[in-house]
Parts: C-alpha cells; structure tokens; sequence
C-alpha cells in the first residue's frame, strides 16, 4: 500500500511578520512548527505503517526550504520518503495555486490514497484537500476522527466523521482524499536520540518548479486567484479589547456580540 | 553489600516509623527536579536509593552517617526537594536519602538580637510567617519559598529575589550545626563577626551535601516594612540598555531590593500582558520610608540618564500584581508534573551564570548568537531568552531562560536538548571568566566543569572533600566530577 | 440584475438561507436576483426567500456528494453566470466549495466576516491565524466570486417573502459514486474540551459556581473548563483543566470567567478565536487575550447574561448585524 501525505508546516504565530510593501507574509524568519492537523494524518500514516510493514509512506509539503530539519524529522520517524516541493516563484501561492503545484506532483506518483490534516493553522481555509481532490478526480472527505479500515484491494476506506449533530461512517472508494481532523492522542513517534544525526538526505527529496514545469502565468501570485489587498496586522500585538462593566449595558452588548459572531440564535 | 544489609544497618539506629521504603517514594527520591520531565513519564535512567530515612536528632544524623562512612553506603542529605541540577539525584545502587522532615523546630527567635535558629527542615515560609507576625522578615525569598528548607538553601548557597538589598543566604547566615561522615558534630557559634581563621561557614554553606549534613542553621533578622514596598517598571529596548541602569544604579549606592532587565522573549512569558514587544527593567525599592523614597529617586535619575534605551514606563501596579504571583508553591510543583504526563512540553530550563558588569552583556549575546548558530535542534525551540535578577556593585547574573517543542523520546530529552543549549552557556561563560553557576549550585550536570570554574583554587575544594570525606560517601556526583557518573552526563 | 447564488446545505438551512444578506449587502434589497440550490433538501423553504431555487430531478443529492454537487454548480453557473456564489462554511458547505470553485477556476474566500464592493470590485474580509490577522481579499480571473461564510457571521435583517420558481435539474454524471454513507449514529454526551467550538471556563473566581456555568455552556452549545486553581479548590475535574499543565484548546470562543491569567493559562488559549474575560480586576492578564473584557463580579455576569439567553426569545437583541 502506498500513502501520500500532505504535511504543511505553519510559521508560529508569534512570530509571524508581514511585508506591507509586497502584501506578502514574511514566513522564513518565524519559527516553524507541523500542522498539527496534518501531524495527525501523518501519524496515523505510520501507525498503519507499523502494522502493514509493506506500507510506504511518502509526506509532501510545499514550504520554504527552512523547512527542511523538520521535513527530515520525519524521514527518522519512519516514513519513507520526505518530499519538499520549494521554489520562491511559488511565494504568495493562495490554496488554488497551492493545490494546482500539489496536483501536478501528485500525478507523476503512484499512491492508493492521499492524506492531509483538516484545517491548517494559519490560513485556516481548509480549502486545499477539496481543490486537489477536484483537480485529481478524487472522491474527498474531511473532518476525519477515525480510519476505521483502508483497503486498497477492497478499492475502498472506512471513515469515522464528527458531524454537527451525528457521528457519521463513510465507505470512500479508493484512491481518495481523507483529511483528519487533529486528535492530541494520536502523536507522531519520539524521535530517538541514536537517530537524531542519522543521515537520511537519500530518503529527502526537493524539487521546484523546473521539475514540475508549471508555466509562470500559473505560479505564486500571477497564478492565484485570490489576492490580499490589505491586511491589518494590529491583531498580531495584542488584541485592544472593548472593556464593558458587568451591568445591563455590558450584559446588552455582550449579548448583540455573541449574536454577530453566531454564537446565539438571534 | 546489598539493599537489604543497607535496611538491615538502618534498622539498627532508627525504628521503622522513620525508614521509608514505598516503592513510589524510592522513585521520586531518585531524582530531583534536573529529570522533572523523564521522571513524570516514569522513564528515568537512575536507580532508587535504598531508603529514606527521616532522623529526629542531630545524634540520629550523626549515627546514621558515621555508620554510612563505615560500610561506604552513599547519602544524600535532602530537605524541600526543589533542587534543579541533579543535586538530589541518585547515582549509587547503595544510597540513603537523609531527609530532613523532622527536623522541623524553630528553635528561637531572639528579636532583640535579631536572628532567628532553625532545624534545617523549616520551610522558609513557615519561619517568614512567624517573623512577619512580629514585623520581620529573613529577607531571603527565593521563588521556591513555599517548599524549600533552610538547611536546603544554606547547603545551596541559595539567593532570593531580593538578594539585591539582603544578599545571598551566605550574608545571612550568623552560623550553624553541621555533621561531618565520622559523626564528628560541629557548632559554628552566632556572633556578629569574628577575625579568628578564614570563615568556616563556608565549608558547609554551598557544600551541595558533599562535606558535610547541616542540622541547624541562624539567619539574621531585618525589620519588615511591607506597606512602603515602592514597584518601578519600564519597557526598554535592550538588554544592554537594561544592564547599563542597572549599573547605574547599584555604583550610586542604591539598594533595591528587586532590579531585574528582562529579554524580549522572558518578558513575553511573564509580561505578555503588558511588554509590547519589549525587554523589561523594573524594580523594587523597600525598607523605612526615606530608604525607600531616596531609591526611588536614584532609581528614576539613573532611568533618566540612559533615557535613550527607554521607550516607556510602565504602570507600576502592574508590576506589583505580577510580584505578588511570582512564587512557585507545592501546587505548582504537582502542577507541571502532571502536566509534563499529558503534553509533550515542560515549563523550561534555566542555566543562570554571574559576570562583572563589561562582560554581560557581551556574554549574553554570544549565547544567543551561538545557541542559534550551533545548536542542533533549534528549530525546536520555543524560547529563548534571559534576565538579570541580581545585581551587585561590580556585577549582574544571567539568567538563561529556554524552552522547546520536546520532539524526541522522554529519555532523550536532556542529551537533545537541555545538555547542548548548557554546554554554550557554561563554555561561554568560563572563556569569558564568569561563574558557571551564580545560584543553583552546581550539582551533578555541571560537575565536569567544576576544574574550569575554579581553575588553579580547585585545590583547596578538592583538599576539603579529602580531608572531610575521605571514604567519598557525601552525595556521590554532587560538585566533584565522578568518572563513574559520566554515562549520565552525555 | 446581479445574480446570486447560495448553496442550501441541508442541515444547516436557516444559516444557508441567511446567507442572502450577502447579496443584499453587495447589490441592495432590488439590486440582485436570488438562486438557491437545494439538491439535497431545503427546497421549500428557500422557495419563500428566494426567486429561483433549483432541486435534483432524480431525488435529493446529499450534502457529501461533494464531486456530484460541485458539477451541479459548474453546470448553474454555465447556463446563468453568477456575479457570486456563496457557501456556508459549514462542514459540507466546505467540502463543496473548493472542489466547485476548482472546477470553475474561480478565486474563493473562506470564512468571509465582511463584504463590500469598491471601484466596482468585491473585497471580502476574513481572519486567518487564529484571529490575529484579518485580511482583505478580492478574487481574481473571470469566474463568479465565491466565498463562504460561517453560520451567523450576518444576521438577516426580515427577509422579504417570495414565491420562487423551482427548476429540477438533472445532476451530471460523475465517474463514480466516491462516498457512501453507511451509518449515523447521534453524538455521544462526553465530549472533550479540545474538541469544542465554545469553552465556558471558571476560575477561583467562580469555583463555588459551576453548576452555573453548565447552564451558560449549555446555552452556548459549549463545553465547561476549568483554570488550575478552580481544579485544586476541587470544583472541577482535571479533565476539564485548560493551560501547560492541562489541555491546550483552540476553541472559537473562550469565555473566562474568574480567571486571571497566569502565563501557563494564557499559553493553553493562545488559539481561540474569540476570547471574553470576566474579572474584577481590570489589569488581569488574561485581559491580553481578552476581545472583551468585562470587569465585574463573575457571578453577576453570568446570571444576566443566562437571563437573556434563557428567557424566550421575543425580541430581538440584534438587527444590526
């Protein structure tokens, strides 16, 4: 059985800074740190890997090349092979352009299903996993708790879905997109301290653009197709809260915002 | 020799009420706060002392060790148990942790004479409550006032957060008990000064339990004058500008009793809800009223004068409300324990170093630069940064402060982490002729440095641990580099 | 005529039918004609707001249908050409759009909060990282505007009543049918604190006060936490103990209430969206956090807030929306 899984690591929100004069977020400075909606798709990768020992499980992120000690982390976790698709051109890509970069890779391999996190946490669209799955045909499904069962030879995955109201159980047929949703139970493995220095450059692979061969209208900002005009970064410091005294005017208005942001009926 | 014969020895000088053997107990007594993490996920590397045992008398104390000296049984002289370098971890198969929980009496507080005499398993917050009744105070708090025990601190050299203006635990102690490993019970008496022979309170203040066991300790007494405490915070731009007022005011003869600088990074752990992205300076003036008015005003004149490293000050209320949350209780403790069980995360290491004025801050940013550039794992960490907390008149400490994502094995934590961020900082310090170690004391994981910090009077440490123990059976490891020991050391 | 296009995600309709306020803000009241597409249920009462609403000839089309719905949509905008289309970004609402707006090569905006137009162009606002950011997006390239919009982000100012024409449409063929329901089962009551939307969280402040607190996150469709001190007073599980040495939670909303705000709190919240803190002390901590801070007993608070909450909705609070 063959995984792919699609790994993005986020810049640290503390540390994140923004370039008003490119429009673009500075990521290459913040700390990095994995999804960890994506740490548990990967996680739950090895897992089956541990028990079908033929699986081979390949994790691809599209990220700056400051990625690479935790990208290479995770070939001495176990997976197999680690790729890094970097290019600067791809530098302001919006979920559309991402997920035509990750298609274009996708279709030069071979895999029976594809797995990635919900959400991530700092774009926070949750867009990519459906894009990619329409690019590539794929049937899609999101908000995964549990894989219940992944057969390839059945053509077919077992899904658990936390739904609104219902826990819900999905066949999805195979090869699929299944995004998980993040479980703090389920942890990628220890690092071991014998295989912190373990070389593993032959199971790490980077590619650019001049591999993937996208044509430039479709790269980085020229090929998104949503643009940030503006953002107002003053929620970076520290938020300004609205202070409200614990009486009927505050009660009033903390109610009307409770409303506005969808949290009670109207 | 094995455990049982070790039991057997016990039971001949204490009756089995004060012998602890519970199997949970033997294993948090192997180690100390240095193994926090591995030990909250039960995978500690180091063996379980034989017992604990829990003397009532200095004559207990005495026997307990002359017979440990005899059949080369390894002790550990234990107190509030908040030790942070290995000082309280276990190396030896044949091991008695001597505890010091009945040893709790406040002997006398003699408020004429100022000074006060414990046992040395009276938690300082015990004795503090007493003396702030009568409008006192030690002048010692450490944050682990609530738990630590005097003969702990004294043993540590321990400093506390107002050491600025009261001095480290070694300029309160007047003097003390103390039990040599062949039973041997020494009174060092409670004068106001003495010129007779080099000060033999520091053979037992700071021994880390390798000399020798303290029963009994007297600290001066200071009047207490809470309602005047005077709280001044600033945001400034670095920690250069920070140190520069911090000189200022400590060369113009200031006392406050608090003067620290904060890193941008430690200020976001502890001030996040006021530092702007700033390094902190504050301060804490206190004592009779024109004591605390005039170190107000030199405080601010010296503010003044480095003007240019200011950018703004900051409400003092708020630096009074964090004061007042500032110290670690048992609670706490238990607290990151179970924490450090669920995530994969602990509350941070510090390495804290002293160096004269010039070189702080130069010590501090090669740190930085070195950490960030050599360090393996940097990627991992979530903090790294620092504070100087106790000033002197011809220098500051550093308080390293760090923290990170833990991404490898609980076992492994140290060695992939921990270990290489305090190697830099320990070999920084020594290249630049500081002190490794400004206040923890050195115990176990700085041991192979302890020839490097002393240099050429390493002579007179390692003469006084062959002269007071020859047999080696003081804390095995503590201080003294052990060969046999190095396996922990990686 | 501007033409809008919402997608009814059946079990959410209410909050899909809302979302025609997009259009009314964008266009005005007369400014746009309205389509729905209820393939999978909803129909009838998108037909009392909407002028057009599209049903599936060959029965309902579930909401997980995510490649079949996405065609439906292509295959509207072919024949009508929508200015907007707009999703609720509800759990299927999120898995429709993005393979919609793929196949439409179209820009889309998730969680938009607020919309307007300048010079002729759309602009959308949404918060990404946490909340910490807030970002003006347009769409680029030929195609409709697509966006999605959480549940009740816009209220509905009393939407007009209309007849709409319903047109049945066939659902274009997909190469198979990629996922199927196979069971459903209704949620189990326990849930954990990291899994929920909305955290009502007590500290020492409130500790004697719990059962209080039940009811506000029961009226919040939330969860109960609890601060370390209110965990050591006893009157909460540690299962239930937000910060380092808890749980670290990401919730849309966390309400504190009674809780100051030590540093290894703060650092077990740093995720939520929104934060409310209830405290006497105006200079607590947590205040940092804090999008609104009310300073006041928490008890009292709680109580008032349970009175609005609790009592019959008669009147509306909002309306400005």
């Amino acid at each position: 059985m063959k995984i792919l899984c699609l790994l993005k690591p986020v810049p640290d929100v503390d540390q994140l800074r923004y370039d008003r004069a490119r429009n673009v977020l500075v990521r290459e400075q913040a700390r990095l740190i994995l999804n960890p909606e994506d740490a548990t798709a990967a996680a739950t990768a090895l897992e089956i890997k541990r028990a079908v020992p033929d699986t081979y499980l390949e994790t691809v992120s599209m990220a700056p090349r400051g990625a690479r000690p935790h990208l290479e982390d995770l070939a001495r976790r176990g997976v197999d092979q680690v790729t890094l698709i970097s290019d600067l051109r791809y530098a302001g890509s919006d979920t559309w352009a991402t997920s035509r970069v990750l298609a274009r890779y996708l279709e030069t391999r071979d895999y029976d299903c594809v797995f990635c996190g919900t959400h991530t946490l700092d774009g926070g669209t949750g867009q990519v996993p459906a894009q990619l799955a329409e690019l590539l045909g794929l049937p899609v499904m999101v908000g995964i708790t549990a894989l219940a069962e992944l057969d390839p030879r059945a053509g077919q995955a077992v899904v658990e879905v936390d739904g609104e109201r219902a826990l819900l159980r999905f066949a999805v047929a195979l090869p699929a997109v299944l995004g998980f949703q993040y479980n703090p139970d389920r942890k990628l493995p220890y690092l071991r301290y014998a295989d912190l220095n373990r070389d593993v450059s032959q199971q790490v692979v980077v590619l650019g653009n001049n591999a993937l061969g996208l044509a430039e209208t479709e790269l980085g900002l020229r090929g998104s197709l949503t643009q940030v005009r503006r953002i107002e970064v003053d929620a970076l410091e520290t938020k300004t809260p609205l202070r409200l005294r614990a009486d009927q005017e505050g009660l009033d208005t903390v109610c009307h915002w409770l409303e506005q942001k969808g949290f009670v009926q109207p | 020799m094995d455990k049982n014969t070790v039991l057997e020895l016990v039971a001949r000088i204490l009756p089995a009420s004060q012998i602890n053997t519970t199997a949970d107990d033997l294993y948090d007594a192997a180690a100390d706060r240095y193994k926090k993490y591995a030990k909250a996920r039960k995978v500690l590397d180091v063996p379980p002392p034989a017992a604990i045992v829990y003397p009532r008398t200095t004559e207990e104390v005495a026997r307990l060790l002359a017979m440990c000296n005899t059949h080369g049984i390894n002790v550990i002289p234990r107190s509030g148990k908040t030790a942070t370098e290995g000082g309280l971890e276990n190396w030896k198969e044949n091991t008695l942790v001597v505890d010091a929980r009945d040893l709790n009496r406040i002997i006398k507080i003699d408020e004429y004479n100022m000074q006060a005499t414990v046992e040395a398993g009276v938690t300082l917050q015990a004795l503090e409550n007493e003396l702030n009744q009568r409008g006192l105070t030690t002048g010692h708090s450490p944050q682990s006032k609530p738990v630590a025990k005097l003969g702990g601190l004294v043993a540590t050299r321990s400093i506390g957060q107002f050491s600025t203006l009261y001095g480290g635990i070694e300029d309160m102690v007047v003097g003390l008990e103390c039990v040599f490993p062949d039973g041997h019970v020494a009174r060092i008496k409670n004068v106001p000064r003495r010129a007779g022979g080099p000060d033999i309170r520091h053979i037992a203040i700071g021994n880390e339990g390798t000399l020798c066991y303290i029963t009994e300790v007297t600290v001066k007494l200071y009047r207490h004058f809470p309602a005047n405490n005077v709280f001044l915070g600033y945001l400034i731009k670095d920690v250069a500008s920070g140190i520069k007022v911090l000189r200022e005011v400590m060369v113009n003869g200031y006392r406050p009793s608090v003067a620290r600088v904060y890193s941008e990074e430690d200020a976001r752990q502890h001030f996040s809800h006021f530092y702007k992205g700033h390094c902190v300076l504050l301060f804490m003036a206190e004592g009779n009223q024109g004591i605390v008015q005039a170190t107000r005003a030199g405080i601010e004149a010296a503010v003044e004068r480095f003007k240019d490293g200011l950018v703004e000050p900051v409400d003092s209320g708020l630096i009074a409300a964090w004061f007042a949350r500032l110290n670690w209780s048992q609670k706490d403790i238990d607290d990151e324990f179970q924490g450090m069980i669920h995530n994969d995360s602990h509350a941070g290491f510090t390495t804290e170093v002293s160096a004269d004025w010039e070189t702080i801050p130069v010590l501090y940013e090669n740190v930085m630069k070195r950490v960030r550039a050599e360090f393996p794992r940097a990627h991992d960490l979530t903090m790294l940064g620092g504070h100087s907390s106790h000033s002197y008149i011809n220098g500051t400490n550093l308080y390293f402060v760090y923290n990170y994502a833990i991404n490898c094995a609980p076992e492994d934590e140290l060695r992939v982490y921990h270990h290489p961020i305090q190697r830099i900082i320990v070999e920084e310090t020594l290249k630049l002729g500081g002190s490794m170690c400004h206040h923890h004391g050195i115990g176990k994981y700085r041991s192979e440095w302890t020839r490097d910090e002393h240099g050429s009077a390493y002579y007179l440490l390692e003469k006084l641990k062959q002269a007071f123990d020859p047999n080696g059976i003081m804390n095995f490891g503590t201080i003294f580099y052990q060969a046999e020991g190095a396996r922990f050391l990686q | 005529m501007k033409r809008v296009l919402v997608y009814i995600d059946e079990e959410a309709v209410e909050d899909s039918l809302a979302l025609l306020e997009i259009g009314r803000r964008l266009y005005g009241e007369q400014g746009f004609c309205a389509y729905a597409l209820a393939a999978g249920g909803g129909s009838g009462e998108a037909g009392r707001r909407f002028d057009y609403v599209f049903r599936a000839r060959s029965g309902a089309l579930p909401n997980f249908e995510a490649a079949a719905l996405a065609r439906c949509i292509a295959a509207l905008h072919q024949a009508y050409g929508f200015d907007v289309i707009v999703f609720p970004a509800t759990h299927w609402g999120r898995m429709v759009a993005p393979r919609a707006a793929a196949r439409l090569r179209a820009g889309l905006v998730a969680d938009v909060t607020a919309v307007g137009s300048e010079g002729g162009e759309i602009w959308m606002a949404r918060p990404a990282f946490s909340g910490r950011l807030l970002a003006t997006v347009v769409c680029r390239g030929g195609g409709p505007v697509m966006l999605s919009v959480r549940p009740r982000v816009f209220t509905q100012r009393a939407p007009a009543l209309k007849s709409a024409e319903f047109i049945d449409i066939d659902v274009p063929d997909t190469p198979a049918p990629g996922v199927r329901l196979i069971e459903r089962r209704e949620k189990p009551a326990v849930r954990d604190i990291r899994e929920s939307a909305v955290l009502v969280a007590g500290g020492g402040g409130i500790a004697r006060d719990f059962p209080l607190l039940e009811r506000l996150a029961q009226a919040l469709h939330g969860l109960v936490a609890a601060s370390r001190q209110a965990v050591d007073l006893g009157s909460a599980p540690r299962a239930i103990q937000v910060g380092q040495s808890g749980k670290i939670v990401s919730p849309r909303l966390y309400v504190a209430i009674g809780i100051s705000g030590a540093s290894p709190h703060l650092a077990g919240i740093r995720n939520a969206e929104y934060v409310i803190a209830v405290n006497p002390d105006r200079q607590a901590p947590i205040g940092s956090l804090a999008d609104i801070v009310v300073e006041g007993d928490g008890r009292a608070f709680v109580e008032g807030l349970l009175e609005r909450l609790e009592a019959p909705r008669t009147q509306s609070h909002g309306g400005r929306g």
